[in-house]
């Protein structure tokens, strides 16, 4: 929900209460405001009225009619005045109607007489209905009007926040260019914005500099361990170890080639993620798996695997030549390595997708970490476990779909273009 | 045959030397460009290991001047930047052969040995050891005139244990030169162990000796016994 919709009905929900109190004390305000009212015009109607009384000369008859009571009455008189509410039914409209009466006493040549006065009030349910219309209505009313401001402003206002947010969702950390988010003379978003920059510019230094690090750490490493290497090499040369000896350079040897296979994969991937590999050029794939399969034939042959292609030979597509091959030979390796003796690797290359899938023993590990780095299907294995992780690599640089299954015995590995 | 080692390295400089010197190459060494430079002025060399990243200016600088003065010399890049552009580099500026650090002795060996004899006359390109004859670039083997049918993994065995007689070559080397960088994610040692085997019964059959000797935890050596 959008922040602005949100206050709206914050809003909203908070002025249907606020409005509900307001009505209901307006009611009770006007309700005594119209009564003193009434009882003012009373008072002074009862002034008039005894003049009148007073003035004219024939003896007053009884008088009744809703506004006005006169009645002669024998005996003494209290008095005191009274005001009080009272309802009375009508005829004409055949209902009740409230009125506001005054009674008082009052002495006309020698003779008593009580008189009530009538003022008929507001009916109730007419202020109510008065009162709540007249809310209903500045209620809408400031909705409204606060929804047209608020849609005119918005485009207007949010308009540097929705390019702050573009910006940030074009954003690489990896890619030659600052986030350099503009000035803006909303101090909010001007503040977000400064503090993005900074943010960013920080990511990506020290995005850079651990990939500096990374970089000249696989680089730097490559010279000692040809030293030793060729160290090695000069030592197997000599006759008179014992086997306990030659044992022990043998788990030197091992640990190095280990080693020194560790640090040309991270090597690679991380020249493949520095995208140091992003000259394209048209790479006809079924032409390049043919090749890697004649370069594997041998290795194919010892393990007497059978391998079936269906590649559809007009599917050319850019690539970069370097990566494409690591790509095809890693996943050619895979299907070998983790095949079963005699077992079949199948081929299937059309320009949605390439498929490869081979027999093989269960993964022991779960599929979904299999493209991770160090992590492989048999932990006891000398290889470091990168060669998937450089597939997927390659794939997420190039926007390749990829995906695993093990059905059926036979692992698949599915790249959708 | 003379060899210069451009290498600022100075220990992998004289293993190189040391192993290369057995083979019976006259050998300098030029630890920095200045000192390389000057000794291509001074002598004439039939093979140049060039290492790219020298302290005092670009491998590839010194391949383009050799290339300027016409030297007749092979040249091996040698570098631990196994950057695709520099091999592409090099390569174009006339450069025979580029080998990523790090590599195994006996393959430099057998590419320097490959150089020069690529550059040797041609009634010359033919690679004797004892009743075995081989003809590098027509793949064909012979054994007391017979000609073996070997697969071409086979061949580039043999080529190379010829070219590393009398040497101990571990398993991984041997993979690594027959496989290339592929010989890292496979377990080689299986493949390695029936190419030896095959080879040895061919020469055998063909009434060769048996040349190849296993070496306890090493892997094998070609030679005489």
């Amino acid at each position: 929900m959008k922040l602005l919709k949100k206050v709206i009905l914050y809003f909203i929900v908070s002025s249907v209460f606020i409005f509900i109190l307001g009505s209901v004390s307006a009611y009770f305000v006007l309700k005594t405001l119209i009564a003193e009212e009434v009882d003012e015009t009373l008072i002074s109607e009862k002034n008039r009225i005894v003049k009148q009384l007073e003035q004219s000369a024939e003896s007053i008859p009884n008088w009744k009619t809703i506004h006005l009571e006169v009645r002669q009455i024998k005996g003494n008189f209290a008095e005191k005045e009274t005001l009080s509410d009272t309802l009375i039914y009508t005829k004409d409209t055949g209902e009740f109607i409230p009125l506001r009466q005054l009674h008082f006493y009052t002495r006309i040549k020698d003779k008593n007489y009580r008189i009530t006065l009538r003022r008929s009030l507001i009916e109730k349910e007419d202020l109510v209905a008065g009162v709540t219309g007249l809310m209903i209505g500045i209620f809408i009313a400031t909705i409204l009007l606060l929804n047209l401001i608020n849609y005119r402003s918005e485009r207007k206002l949010w308009k540097p926040f929705y390019k702050t947010l573009q910006s940030l969702n074009a954003f690489e950390l990896d890619s030659q260019k600052a986030l350099n988010l503009p000035s803006v003379n909303i101090l909010e978003f001007e503040q977000l914005n400064k503090t993005l920059n900074a943010l960013t510019e920080k990511l990506r230094r020290d995005y850079r500099n651990l990939k500096q690090f990374s970089e000249n750490a696989a680089h730097e490493m490559q010279t000692p361990l040809a030293i030793l290497r060729s160290k090695l090499d000069i030592m197997i040369q000599d006759q008179s170890f014992s086997d306990e000896q030659l044992q022990n350079i043998r788990s030197l040897y091992n640990a190095l080639n280990r080693l020194s296979r560790l640090n040309q994969s991270l090597n690679l991937l991380i020249r493949i993620e520095n995208q140091e590999f992003n000259r394209k050029r048209k790479v006809d794939f079924s032409e390049l798996i043919k090749q890697q399969l004649e370069n594997l034939s041998e290795l194919i042959q010892i393990q007497r695997l059978s391998v079936t292609t269906d590649l559809d030979a007009d599917f050319v597509t850019d690539f970069n030549p370097f990566m494409a091959e690591t790509l095809i030979s890693n996943l050619l390796i895979n299907a070998i390595k983790h095949n079963v003796p005699e077992g079949r690797i199948d081929i299937e290359l059309n320009a949605r997708r390439l498929r490869i899938s081979n027999s093989g023993q269960k993964p022991k590990v779960n599929p979904d970490i299999l493209f991770e780095r160090f992590k492989k299907a048999n932990p006891s294995s000398d290889s470091p476990g990168l060669g998937l992780s450089i597939v997927r690599q390659i794939c997420l640089q190039n926007g390749i779909d990829i995906n695993y299954a093990y059905v059926n015995a036979r692992h698949t590995i599915t790249l959708y273009f | 045959m003379n060899i210069l080692i451009i290498e600022d390295e100075k220990e992998l400089a004289q293993s190189m030397r040391h192993f290369l010197n057995q083979e019976g190459y006259i050998c300098d060494v030029a630890l920095n460009f200045e000192e390389a430079y000057e000794n291509i002025q001074l002598h004439s060399y039939d093979c140049i290991v060039l290492d790219i990243m020298l302290p005092d200016g670009s491998g590839l600088d010194l391949l383009q001047k050799l290339k300027e003065e016409h030297s007749r010399a092979g040249v091996i890049i040698v570098s631990a930047k196994n950057a695709l552009d520099d091999k592409i580099k090099g390569l174009n500026l006339g450069a025979d052969d580029y080998l990523t650090k790090p590599f195994h002795l006996p393959e430099l060996s057998a590419r320097v040995k490959s150089i020069i004899r690529r550059r040797q006359f041609e009634g010359d390109k033919q690679v004797v050891f004892r009743e075995i004859r081989v003809y590098p670039d027509e793949h064909r083997v012979f054994v007391n005139g017979t000609e073996l049918d070997l697969t071409k993994k086979e061949f580039e065995l043999l080529m190379y244990l010829i070219g590393n007689k009398n040497r101990a070559l571990t398993r991984e080397a041997i993979a690594e030169h027959l496989l290339g960088d592929q010989a890292d994610m496979l377990d080689s040692l299986n493949f390695i162990y029936t190419h030896i085997k095959n080879l040895r019964k061919k020469i055998i059959n063909a009434g060769g000796g048996d040349y190849i000797k296993t070496i306890y935890a090493i892997g094998y050596k070609f030679g005489e016994k």
